[in-house]
């Protein structure tokens, strides 16, 4: 069971440390388009490893079912977001 | 019960993730300050599911999935605002 804990808390650090990055990728960008750029990256890795996390814990369960839910949620409207952003960026600046 | 609680432990973790995004937030411009509101959406959302791991609770990871939603349409609804009005 501590395997089990231990297992839950690194997916979570790890997603948490894609986080950390993609927040720090937005920081140092040098356009939107580029901190898009970098939400992207977390937009696919955050959920994923954040399902893992639960999925390592409970099991098959209704806490990982509703893990699945938000994942799919997660990645779905990601993109959608970031292309509503990115054509918000252009039309406010075009090149 | 253990001692050391794996999802309580990672909820925690994440809070480290959402400094950087509230500094997006107070320093950005106008666009950036909508990607960190994703991002800090998406964080939150991971922490309530992880918190009703950890406590039991399934109406947390219900309030996770209804935050992630709402998360996603409200910067859809900013972005379109932004290309329109501002």
């Amino acid at each position: 069971m501590m395997a089990r804990e231990i297992g839950c808390a690194v997916f979570a650090g790890l997603a948490g440390i894609v986080a950390l990055l993609a927040a720090c990728g937005v920081i140092r960008s040098k356009n939107p388009y580029a901190a898009l750029h970098a939400l992207g990256a977390a937009n696919v890795l955050f959920p994923v490893l954040l399902f893992i996390a639960v999925f390592v814990i409970g099991g098959l369960s209704v806490s990982s079912i509703k893990a699945a839910v938000l994942v799919v949620v997660m990645l779905v409207t990601g993109p959608f977001t970031s292309h509503a952003l990115a054509l918000a960026q252009k039309t406010r600046a075009p090149r | 019960m253990s001692a050391f609680d794996g999802p309580l432990f990672g909820a925690e973790l994440l809070v480290v993730a959402l400094l950087p995004a509230l500094w997006i937030l107070i320093s950005g411009d106008i666009i950036r300050r909508v990607i960190a509101l994703q991002l800090i959406g998406m964080l939150l959302a991971a922490q309530l599911l992880l918190l009703s791991v950890a406590f039991g609770t399934e109406s947390f990871a219900d309030l996770g999935i209804t935050l992630a939603l709402l998360s996603a349409g409200a910067s859809v609804l900013y972005a379109r605002f932004l290309e329109r009005w501002l």
